[in-house]
């Protein structure tokens, strides 16, 4: 990374006499390769560089960007926009108080991805495609993809972080057809990590793991829809913490709208509820989380903080802006996903954990009685505005007099965060594995790692199908 | 407008790229190049959010020992570009021989026009701004807020050179915006109005602004329902193809030439069977004058063309590029896409399939003929979850919004009405096509009406609705503050 373009970025912006100004200048290097039945499809490999100044003045942002070159121009272009910014102006923004870091740091990888050839990384894809071979299986994709962020953040104020944080996943799809049915199974793996990512599960069990979705979905009965009482996993905690709860409880949303507005102190989910967002969870059952931070995209610290207590919400998510807007903490919560965006507030490591007496997961099935048991979720969507939620779900369960019965093929279920929230009456504390729950989250066109596997939760009832 | 000193240093970029390709021993290569300067604007209730950058990147795609491999980078230092163009080599030459792969097109010249608006390509962001503030509305309806308004930019050159002796420029410039209000009378509900063109003068802020408090005040105060069972669905052109995804992008999915051809899609080996009503045309037509995503070549170089890809309910042929119209034994129709207009830098990815502008015919009934021929039903406009659907099957379920149908008239706005099916078996119970169509940022079709589809509804708890009903009581009395606003 060119530190001469950093250093005399952050001096001319120091000579401009700003309230405050940041500078993140990357050059991250990214691998990507797919194969499908049985071939490399397409393999990529890039360096992804540039500079993202935001500048604080008059009480305004702005931000702009470009090549790390023309640091000048992406100065200059940073001022124009604060100044259309100054024509909405309503009222100022303002930071709060930060602790000044140095710091410098690299992700620990036990085997790194710098030091991989490229014939092992496609070995390794051809492994997870090989394992899901099967005379039903129409077509087999895997996606290795591998990132390693190579950041330097640095304030007016004086911080100054630089860091190198590698992330590795891998991803299978397997599609069975017999006769006119076909049908997906879907299976990921990720972590903040090297390739010994591997070495906790293989490519092979990724692979198995989607052939075996795919041919048990192919021979399962499509679940009648409608409303059924439900226990939902590790994965499916972690999907309705985020996507549900999470998204309505961010510090720069909810200045706007959403469910969760004007209800600090109050009563939105049950008491068996603590919502937490732990940024600051390095690992989980001895291994890396996917949404650790050291620190976020301001210099603040990753942290543990309890956005729901005993049902009661106590905090929104905020970055240093939020935070003074709502007379709250800044939660080490504000992150960009590349120089070329802005920081915004993005959660971390999500969960619901129990508030009262832990249950076993098999004390939930028993509470539950008949119902479904709802397990890995496959991706989600939210609308905090109006509170409502869709998910995909790769593995259903009939619930039999608390005893998991009947498989029934993948489908989604949906909701209303408050209702749902409201409706929890159990949660297991025991975390799951957080390799089954990566994810990129997306919001404002942007996306972040995020992911853990945390206990089950029963819920009275939801819409499923 | 573009900065010129980074167009040369990209132009010449390519060319090292593409000499050294050839020292280095490449069969066959593609260099790209991109430089956009893109203007986000945002208004979010009362915080200016604009930004603006350069969005910049080189990619190069080689042949190599009988294999493709692709590498970019963002630096314009020789050193880096001769270290991309390794990589990529070296990615080709990790791979297996492909029998399948043949060279990248030859050049081929596309005799249609597409007019680039030079006050658009040259805008200033001064200009840009005060267009965005005319959307911004003085006096609002009662109940009703307003919420965001968005305003994105992309004028670009990009560059497209190869050892073929393809030598392209091409120039861009399109935008669109787009506001949404929230209306708090009853259960709090928003919507939006979305506008884009190729034309600085193609779009009235203002008239924006006046569809998004219409579609807000339509939509206000929206009900939940408990009920399960078959019901006709309308779904209109947003429902189809909105901006945040819409029902019928699934469909674009299946009709993909990459899926095909793997046997991923039950559209596989179905060229010249009916799978949709006699009235149902689809095409894909990157040569629309105005349509935000419209081009001359694709990603490949391969000239557009308006293709039919389901006319009068016959599948007629996929959405291909180079690559997998030889592996299905038939021609390019130039599909081959780079990152869409909002999505990121072009110059990430190689070229992958997609659509450009999707439009469907218009039907011969009315929107009101539909109504009146629905006697328990609804017509629904917007959908969460479209992602998490089976695209080799088409399987969906989803969580939409819109409004109850009663008697041939909508009753009210309804949420949380979830359906679900396969799209096959939608495209099939399609029974009515409206004349109506509405144009959106890239696709232009029409209501269609499904007769028979899945429907799943909850009612929401008393206890929530209680609770609000509470809320605007005490609302009214001035006893607390309305927290929606």
């Amino acid at each position: 990374m060119s530190n001469d373009f950093i250093d005399k970025a952050l001096s001319k912006l120091e000579s401009l006499k700003l309230s405050y100004a940041d500078i993140r200048a990357e050059n991250s290097l990214m691998t990507q390769i797919r194969t499908v039945n049985g071939r490399v499809e397409t393999s990529t490999t890039g360096i992804e560089s540039g500079i993202g100044i935001r500048i604080l003045s008059d009480g305004t942002w702005g931000f702009a960007y470009g090549p790390m070159e023309s640091y000048e121009d992406v100065i200059e272009m940073a001022i124009e926009v604060n100044k259309l910014n100054l024509r909405h102006k309503k009222r100022d923004i303002k930071l709060a108080e930060v602790k000044i870091v140095e710091d410098s740091f690299e992700g620990e990888q036990k085997k790194k991805i710098e030091d991989t050839g490229f014939d092992e990384k496609i070995e390794l894809t051809l492994e997870a495609d090989k394992a899901q071979e099967d005379e039903k299986i129409k077509s087999r994709t895997t996606l290795y993809r591998e990132v390693l962020r190579r950041i330097t953040l640095v304030t007016t104020e004086g911080t100054k972080i630089e860091y190198n944080v590698p992330y590795v996943m891998m991803y299978a799809l397997s599609v069975a057809r017999e006769e006119s049915e076909t049908i997906e199974g879907y299976s990921r793996i990720g972590h903040l990590g090297g390739l010994d990512i591997f070495e906790l599960r293989s490519p092979s069990e990724l692979g198995e793991k989607a052939k075996e979705r795919a041919l048990e979905g192919l021979k399962s009965p499509k679940i009648n829809g409608g409303r059924y009482p439900v226990v939902l996993d590790g994965t499916i905690n972690h999907l309705f913490s985020h996507e549900a709860a999470g998204h309505s409880a961010e510090g720069d949303f909810v200045q706007t709208a959403g469910v969760l507005r004007g209800k600090i102190g109050k009563k939105v989910g049950s008491p068996h509820v603590n919502l937490i967002d732990d940024g600051s969870m390095k690992e989980s059952s001895g291994i890396n989380s996917f949404g650790y931070l050291k620190y976020d995209d301001e210099g603040i610290p990753g942290q543990k903080t309890f956005v729901i207590k005993d049902g009661i919400l106590k905090t929104y998510l905020n970055d240093r802006s939020s935070a003074v807007h709502f007379d709250q903490k800044a939660t080490g919560n504000s992150r960009a996903e590349a120089y070329n965006v802005p920081q915004i507030v993005r959660m971390t490591n999500t969960y619901i954990a129990p508030a009262r007496e832990s249950m076993k997961e098999e004390e939930l099935l028993e509470q539950v009685k008949n119902g479904l048991l709802l397990m890995q979720g496959g991706g989600g969507q939210v609308d905090p505005i109006k509170g409502t939620f869709n998910f995909g779900v790769s593995e259903l369960y009939e619930i039999k007099d608390g005893e998991v019965g009947q498989r029934y093929r993948p489908t989604t279920l949906a909701g209303n965060t408050l209702e749902t929230l409201m409706k929890i009456t159990g949660v297991s504390s025991e975390m799951g594995n957080p390799l089954d729950s990566i994810g990129f989250c997306g919001k404002d066109g942007q996306s972040a790692p995020v992911g853990v596997t945390a206990g089950w939760l029963a819920v009275k009832n939801i819409v499923v199908g | 407008m573009v900065t010129n000193n980074l167009n040369e240093k990209i132009q010449k970029a390519l060319d090292i790229g593409l000499k050294y390709a050839k020292k280095e021993g490449a069969d066959h290569c593609e260099a790209f190049g991109v430089n956009e300067k893109a203007f986000n604007l945002e208004l979010e209730k009362d915080k200016p959010k604009h930004n603006m950058g350069i969005q910049h990147g080189l990619s190069f795609r080689v042949i190599a020992n009988s294999a493709a491999g692709f590498a970019y980078t963002s630096s314009f230092e020789e050193r880096d570009i001769e270290m991309t163009v390794k990589m990529a080599i070296q990615c080709a030459k990790t791979k297996e021989k492909d029998p399948d792969l043949q060279p990248f097109p030859e050049p081929k010249k596309n005799t249609a026009k597409l007019p680039l608006d030079k006050k658009l390509y040259s805008v200033d962001s001064n200009t840009i701004a005060e267009l965005f503030a005319e959307m911004l509305p003085e006096d609002l309806p009662k109940n009703t807020y307003f919420l965001q308004a968005m305003g994105l930019v992309g004028i670009g050159d990009s560059f497209l050179k190869s050892s073929q002796g393809l030598d392209l420029v091409e120039k861009g410039a399109g935008y669109g915006f787009g506001i949404g209000f929230l209306s708090t009378h009853g259960f709090p509900n928003y919507d939006f109005h979305f506008a884009g063109s190729r034309s600085l003068d193609g779009i009235n802020p203002k008239e924006i602004t006046k569809i998004a408090i219409e579609k807000t005040l339509n939509s206000a105060k929206p009900q939940t329902m408990s009920l399960a069972g078959e019901y006709p669905v309308i779904i209109t052109p947003e429902g189809s193809y909105g901006l945040f995804g819409g029902l019928f992008t699934i469909l674009t999915n299946l009709l993909k030439g990459d899926k095909a051809s793997r046997g991923e899609t039950v559209y596989a080996d179905k060229i010249g069977e009916q799978i949709a009503p006699d009235n149902f045309t689809l095409v894909d037509d990157p040569l629309h004058l105005d349509m935000i995503t419209s081009t001359l070549y694709d990603g490949e170089g391969i000239p557009t063309e308006r293709t039919k890809l389901i006319e009068n309910g016959i599948l007629k042929t996929y959405y291909l590029d180079n690559y997998y119209a030889r592996k299905l034994n038939m021609d390019s129709n130039g599909k081959a896409q780079r990152g869409g207009f909002f999505g990121g830098s072009p110059a990430k990815t190689p070229p992958t399939i997609g659509s450009y502008a999707t439009i469907i015919d218009a039907g011969d009934s009315s929107l009101d003929e539909m109504l009146s021929e629905t006697k328990e039903g609804f017509m629904l406009k917007s959908f969460m979850g479209i992602h998490m659907s089976d695209f080799s099957s088409g399987r969906f379920a989803v969580t939409g919004s819109g409004w109850y149908v009663k008697d041939g008239e909508t009753k009210y706005p309804v949420q949380d009405i979830s359906i679900s099916g396969t799209i096959p078996e939608l495209l099939m119970n399609i029974d009515m096509i409206s004349k109506e169509r509405t144009k959106g940022l890239n696709n232009e079709v029409p209501y269609v009406r499904v007769s028979e589809l899945s429907v799943t509804a909850k009612k929401l708890d008393f206890k929530v609705r209680f609770g609000l009903k509470m809320l605007k009581t005490l609302v009214k009395l001035g006893i607390v503050k309305n927290p929606f606003i």
